[in-house]
């Protein structure tokens, strides 16, 4: 069997898609970055993440599962969670804007954000 | 008569394959590719094959039925209802984008520009499903990355299949059976 050319050039159209796509998550503002944290599309907490002072563990319950959110200095992780797959724990720590964690079990979004310069007051609640 | 006996051999041919299907992709979830790459749902596509193999020998009726039953039984077997459905998104545009590949695909695509863009549809159906689940566009964060191992697997299934055709038109079972016509690479 012969690679034909529509082969090479429909892997090279989803490879320059990849990569624009990777330089358009790069080019994201960069400077003080927050934690989106959302359950079910609803936005449940907001931490400003750049020079937080002492960590911070949250829990999340939903449908029947649960995450722990670990919050540091300029990076954020889903410590523990008991739902099947793990990919949420397996994920890590993240600190670039863009980055995102998902537990699609509990439905679960944690997304990092950045701005250019200014302050943005901490909201924990 | 002969008629009902052609019926029935396609009826277990179905059978076989939906198994196979099944039992693959029974198989890539005890493969721990979640550890290496944290995503929700990402997979090697292993039962893409059996997709494949249906839509060049069999036609786009029996691979969406083949895709149907599969998909059912993994629920049964998993219960698992949230990648019961974004396998059901997955698997319906990567047999979508599959079948429009395969009708160019002695003139434009080979099996590999089919696999690989099969992979891709199956990725991209799972981000829109997810995104569906959480009522959120964040899922879309993993498409760079799902492009990119949706290529790399898409190749790898493209060698399996090659490797599937050969052998079954070398054993002539098809031709023997008028089992739907031969495929076109
Ligand atoms: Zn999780």
């Amino acid at each position: 069997m012969h690679v034909k050319k529509g082969d090479v050039i429909l892997t090279v159209i989803i490879l320059l898609t990849a990569l624009a796509l990777f330089i358009a998550f790069l080019s994201m503002p960069s400077q003080n970055i927050t934690a989106v944290i959302s359950v079910d599309g609803v936005v449940k907490n907001k931490i400003v993440l750049t020079g937080l002072k002492e960590p911070i563990t949250l829990k999340y319950k939903n449908l029947g599962y649960c995450n722990i959110v670990q919050a540091a200095n300029g990076k954020i992780c889903v410590e523990s969670a008991d739902c099947p797959t793990q990919d949420c724990v397996h994920t890590g720590w993240i600190n670039r804007a863009g980055q995102t964690i998902i537990c699609l079990p509990s439905h679960l979004i944690i997304k990092l954000e950045g701005s250019n310069g200014k302050n943005i007051d901490t909201v924990v609640g | 008569m002969e008629k009902n006996s052609l019926n029935a051999s396609k009826i277990a041919l179905f059978a076989i394959l939906t198994a196979l299907a099944l039992a693959l992709s029974l198989l890539e979830q005890m493969i721990p590719l979640g550890m290496i790459i944290p995503i929700p749902g990402i997979r090697l596509g292993l039962s893409n094959i059996i997709t494949m193999f249906a839509i060049f020998y069999l036609g786009a009726y029996p691979a969406l039925l083949i895709l149907l039953c599969r998909i059912f039984l993994l629920l049964l077997l998993s219960g698992n209802v949230s990648s019961f459905f974004l396998s059901l998104c997955g698997g319906l545009l990567a047999l979508l984008v599959m079948f429009f590949l395969k009708r160019w695909a002695g003139r434009y695509f080979s099996l590999f520009g089919v696999s690989i863009g099969g992979a891709c549809a199956h990725n991209i159906g799972q981000i829109i499903g997810a995104s569906l689940l959480l009522s959120s566009k964040a899922a879309f964060y993993y498409l760079p990355v799902l492009l990119i191992t949706g290529t790399a697997t898409g190749i790898l299934t493209a060698f399996i299949t090659s490797a599937l055709f050969l052998s079954v038109d070398r054993s002539r079972i098809f031709t023997r059976y008028h089992l739907g016509s031969k495929s076109v690479r």
